[in-house]
């Protein structure tokens, strides 16, 4: 086994060979490079202005907005949206690093779960996959329900009001774990797991040592996958978070949209008491602005995760 | 079933060694079978409510689940009861299987795109970009695009008119909604799906492209009989697991987008859609558990045929 | 094979769930004297609205007068007002620790939750207490579901006035005999009128949220009773003469371009210069609406102003069916009820932190002088302050306790209550539809009234094609089920009455 994982400096080198070999044959023609190009520009800036177009609106003047509807060159600038949340919010700073917790804690446990739940899943002398499959597939489509989940999550884990109740549900699921077997299953050569384990290697330093470095594209998009799943989650921090005090970002913020939300909804029910409710609240703004505060952060983590996904960047280690 | 044609293979004695001979793994799938068993399959008591008329008559719940007045299947009348009930799945089942398939072809065509262009600093920069629209939710498009379709002072209305065309009533015309619906919703998940097989394709052995080059095979070449072959197993299992969901629909889309205008309802009324409104008024729990079971349960029932036509084709690429 | 594995799993779990759920509950806490050497129970509530800075502060101030006064303490959690009912939903149907709620006829569904179960029968706690005395009967009466009292109801103003809402400037300025105003068809000259002088002002406003003027009470809708109809006959609204005839003047006026064209799926756009728009009003509404706009409005009553369930049960606090101490939060409903520092203090923070007590004008004293629910002084809220504890006056208690603000007039509470007094019963005033027979029937009924409710409502399509279709599909989801389901019911109850 030893002799068969490269050292660094020759890896390194192989890597520079086939990147150069790459130049050689590999490569499109610049024309289709052009168009490909071309293409991928006019997707991006779909996608890339509706999101300046958010920034921008997040500064207008809500009243000005209202006068001369969405507009990129806006004609009156505030901050009053902003300057809401931040005195709206209990302590958006403090609700940020909780969510900052929660989601570093919880991917990380979450990688773990998955990865070992996964890669027992993936090994095809397993005696038990199909149980253990089975197992995660049921609950891939039924769940008890919010009413049952408050009770277990409440009655029997005792997690009310605890940080864990916001970590715990969400590190795992069927999907991911499904999606990383298959990633294992693809990537991982058997002649590899089968020599190392005539090396006499147990499944976890396999595990650990081999399975984890060669797969790092997809332990990295499940990653990706988990850290976005905690950054956005407030139901949870809804059902099970009463303590003020551990309140993370997005709940701090959905909560203030969907008060405003809902009176402006039930205008024709609640009467003036709903405006009277609802006096002083920026509308359309402020909705651009919790766009922009919730966002931005993780956008910055993104490419963290990305140089994973780059092709060129990370080359199966093993080989031969 | 399947254990038990084993057991019959094997003298009952061998439960134990087997035991043994699959400790380490055993071990790893532990973990998560742990957080299976407390956080999915505990709470599945729930589903029982689905055929209770649920009261309160004393203290906690279980005492009320097993005390309230059993309904069988009546809490599921209502998913049938309006003449609607055909147009409704008609509408879920067409739009979920346009997604499964575009869900598949768009972002597996931009993975292939993002990996070839030449640049690789480009293609981090599209792929950030194509990710952004993740993360706004559908109040905030539905507010994006309104400032498009609005009748009054829409940029849509304002071309149109510019070139002396008839204004259009964009919310009350139906013919124009399924498209917008679904280029919508690919607008919005094709960065966060494309990840997955940015990651594959990230995944595999370098040396298949090494010697298809030395065979002089061209680039197109290479996708069609290496990339593509070897993307096979992750689109077989993503495409089995989309087709669970097929009698579900994401809210936000069909409510928030079309701005709940009534006249758009023959092509934005779907399951959940009509769920949702059915029940603010009542709020049985019974009914809404039904619903959800109802759901899941068709889409468990196609699963499972999808994996059957898939095992029977391609074993080894099935979910279980 | 897997069906076994399922079924020993879910024995397990329940078992699980069980005994923990048992653990939980016996566990006992230490009991807390006050002064006196009584014990001090802490009750847990739940309100609708967003939770207030300051509200552990004010909480502080509250219990260390409770606790001597009546032996208990408070520990109130809030629920944002677009997730109250789905919270309250699960606190409530768990089966979690709570002892009172903010419920209401809009929000964490009062019948509902009465008739489910989830509240406790209040009758003879509150027989002889002295909210139940100066509380007005009829909110008491509107409290009772089946001839039981499972709520004490916030007093408030008991009916909604549903109003035209008119722009000062434009009125002035043309002269509209607004108080000559009423129907829908008086508003025509007007509309007309605004439509070709002023180019850049809607005539009628309308949103989303609008709905038509109906004369009746919405029981189940669209199965009501007309305002006024003694025979109390179930009709179908969109089947009324009125209705109809409603439906044909705004399809009109949406065709002469009086309705701004996006009414249907319009949210309130400040911006936008309107004549008239529709409100639900109450006394001084024109202040509120003046303010939320910025510019003076006046308004008129489309109708007179009727007392139904929907109306009447604006606010109440129920408490829980399981509660091991119902004496105690009945009392303490009383007490904030009747004992004006404390509800001051819940309403409006603390004095002197969040506001102050400032003299009633002379004048203005001498000519209240005589009337109910007026208060020696008046008060002025902190500017800096007063957004870190603002709270809706309804969510805890009633209004006509609460002192007036600076700039309101100090009869404020008076002229409610006159309001209230001049309101008109609906003939169905009292009762309550058991809606279970048709369940079934009356879920189809949400997406049938939203398809076609707000585009007829508004004019935006034409009744005589749409109509039709709405009635169609109503007839398919068994609309004549319910109306014979009530029907029965309701000759049932005056039969009884």
């Amino acid at each position: 086994m030893a002799g068969k994982v490269m050292s660094k400096r020759k890896m390194e080198k192989r890597i520079k060979k086939i990147e150069a070999e790459e130049c050689r044959y590999n490569q499109i023609k610049t024309p289709t490079n052009i168009i490909f190009n071309i293409l991928l520009t006019v997707l991006s800036l779909i996608c890339v202005i509706p999101f300046i177009f958010v920034i921008i609106i997040s500064f207008t003047d809500e009243a000005s907005l209202s006068m001369n509807g969405y507009r990129f060159i806006p004609e009156k600038l505030s901050f009053y949206a902003y300057e809401y949340i931040i005195s709206a919010g209990e302590n958006i700073l403090r609700s940020y690093g909780v969510t900052i917790f929660i989601t570093i804690v919880g991917t990380i446990i979450g990688l773990l779960l998955t990865g070992t739940y996964a890669y027992a899943l993936s090994r095809k002398t397993y005696a038990y996959r199909k149980f253990f499959t089975t197992v995660i597939t049921i609950p891939m489509l039924f769940s008890g329900g919010m009413i049952a989940n408050y009770l277990i999550v409440t009655k029997v884990l005792m997690l009310k009001d605890s940080l864990w109740a916001l970590i715990l549900p969400l590190c795992l699921n069927s999907f991911n774990i499904i999606v990383l077997r298959t990633f294992f299953k693809t990537s991982i050569p058997d002649a590899v797991v089968e020599s190392a384990k005539i090396d006499g290697a147990s499944e976890w330093r396999l595990f650990f040592q081999i399975v984890i470095p060669m797969a790092l594209p997809g332990l990295a998009t499940i990653g990706l996958f988990l850290t976005l799943g905690y950054w956005n989650d407030w139901f949870n921090a809804m059902m099970y978070m009463d303590n003020k005090d551990l309140i993370p970002l997005q709940y701090l913020l959905i909560q203030i949209e969907s008060s405003i939300d809902w009176l402006a909804n039930n205008k024709a029910t609640m009467g003036v008491d709903g405006i009277t409710a609802a006096a002083n609240m920026p509308k359309e703004t402020i909705k651009m602005a919790i766009v922009v505060i919730s966002t931005l952060p993780i956008i910055f983590a993104y490419p963290f995760f990305q140089r994973y996904f780059v092709n060129g960047l990370t080359v199966g280690a093993v080989k031969e | 079933m399947r254990v038990n044609t084993k057991k019959a293979d094997k003298p009952k004695g061998n439960f134990l060694s087997r035991l043994k001979a699959n400790k380490e793994l055993l071990i790893l799938s532990m973990p998560g079978a742990i957080w299976f068993l407390f956080f999915a399959y505990l709470p599945l008591f729930g589903i029982l409510v689905a055929f209770k008329k649920f009261r309160l008559s004393g203290d906690g719940f279980f005492y009320n689940l097993f005390t309230s007045e059993t309904v069988w299947f009546d809490n599921f009348k209502f998913l049938f009861s309006s003449g609607d009930a055909w147009i409704i799945v008609r509408n879920t089942v067409l739009y979920n299987f346009t997604f499964i398939i575009l869900g598949v072809a768009v972002p597996v065509v931009l993975a292939l795109l993002l990996n070839e262009i030449k640049n690789k600093g480009m293609m981090k920069i599209y792929q950030s970009s194509m990710f952004l629209p993740y993360f706004l939710s559908w109040v905030v498009v539905s507010y994006c695009v309104f400032a498009f379709l609005n009748p009054e002072k829409g940029y849509f209305n304002a071309v149109i008119q510019q070139f002396g065309g008839e204004p259009v009533s964009w919310y009350t015309e139906t013919k124009f909604w399924p498209f917008i619906i679904i280029f919508m919703s690919q607008w919005k998940g094709m960065g966060y799906n494309t990840v997955v097989y940015l990651a594959s394709i990230c995944g595999i052995d370098k040396t298949y492209y090494e010697a298809a080059v030395l065979d002089g095979a061209t680039k197109w070449q290479q996708i069609k009989y290496i990339t593509l072959p070897l993307l096979k197993p992750v689109i077989t299992i993503l495409l089995i697991m989309s087709v669970g969901g097929i009698f579900k629909a994401d809210f936000g889309l069909f409510y928030q987008l079309p701005k709940n205008s009534g006249p758009l309802y023959p092509v934005t009324n779907v399951l959940d859609t009509y769920i949702f409104r059915a029940l603010k008024t009542s709020g049985e729990i019974g009914m809404s558990s039904a619903a959800a079971l109802f759901q899941s349960t068709v889409g468990f029932v196609l699963i499972m045929i999808a994996n059957k036509i898939v095992s029977k084709v391609d074993n080894e690429n099935a979910l279980f | 094979m897997k069906f076994n594995m399922f079924k020993r799993f879910a024995a397990a779990g329940l078992a699980a769930v069980m005994t923990a759920g048992l653990l939980a509950g016996c566990g006992g806490k230490k009991a807390e004297t006050n002064s006196s050497g009584d014990e001090v129970v802490e009750l847990t509530w739940w309100q609708i609205g967003d939770a207030q800075k300051d509200q552990d502060q004010v909480l502080d101030k509250v219990n260390e007068y409770i606790s001597e006064k009546i032996g208990v303490k408070l520990k109130v959690n809030t629920a944002g007002w677009g997730d109250y009912d789905q919270k309250m939903q699960v606190v409530i149907n768990t089966g979690d620790d709570w002892d009172l709620c903010f419920t209401c006829s809009w929000a964490n569904n009062y019948l509902q939750n009465a008739n489910k179960g989830a509240f406790l029968q209040i009758d003879d706690y509150i027989k002889d207490t002295e909210m139940y005395k100066t509380i007005d009967e009829r909110f008491w009466e509107a409290a009772k579901v089946q001839d039981k009292t499972y709520g004490v109801p916030s007093e408030k103003e008991i009916g909604s006035m549903p109003m035209w809402v008119f722009t000062k400037e434009y009125v002035d300025k043309y002269d509209v005999p607004v108080d000559e105003i009423h129907s829908l068809e008086d508003l025509e000259p007007w509309l007309e009128l605004i439509k070709e002088k002023e180019k850049d002002v809607v005539p009628m406003y309308l949103t989303s949220s609008y709905s038509a003027p109906i004369y009746m009470d919405l029981i189940q809708n669209p199965v009501d009773i007309e305002y006024g109809d003694d025979t109390l006959t179930v009709k179908n609204v969109f089947e009324t003469e009125k209705m109809k005839s409603t439906l044909d003047t705004m399809r009109k006026y949406y065709l002469a371009g009086y309705i701004n064209k996006d009414a249907a799926t319009a949210s309130d756009d400040k911006a936008v210069k309107r004549f008239v728009t529709k409100g639900d009003g109450q006394p001084y509404a024109e202040l509120v609406w003046g303010k939320d706009l910025g510019y003076e409005v006046v308004a008129t009553p489309i109708m007179d102003t009727y007392v139904t369930n929907l109306s009447a049960r604006g606010a109440l606090t129920a408490i829980n069916a399981q509660t091991k101490h119902p004496e105690k939060a009945v009392e303490l409903l009383n007490l904030i009820n009747t004992d004006e520092y404390l509800r001051n203090l819940l309403n409006y923070g603390i004095e002197g932190e969040h506001w102050d007590k400032v003299e009633v004008p002379a004048d203005e004293a001498a000519e209240a002088e005589g009337k109910p629910y007026v208060y020696e002084n008046k008060i002025k809220l902190n500017e800096e302050t007063r957004k870190n504890y603002s709270v809706s006056y309804w969510v805890q208690g009633g209004l006509f306790n609460t002192y007036v603000l600076e700039n309101e007039p100090v009869d404020k509470w008076a002229t409610f209550k006159e309001f209230n007094d001049s309101s008109v019963e609906a003939p169905s005033f009292g009762f309550d539809f058991d809606l279970e027979p048709v369940s079934t029937e009356v879920a189809g009924f949400g997406n049938v009234l939203d398809e076609f409710g707000k585009s007829l409502y508004t004019g935006s399509v034409d009744p005589e094609e749409y109509l039709p279709k709405l009635q169609e599909k109503l007839e398919a989801t068994g609309i004549d089920k319910v109306i014979e389901e009530m029907q029965k019911q309701i000759d049932e109850w005056k039969e009884a009455k």
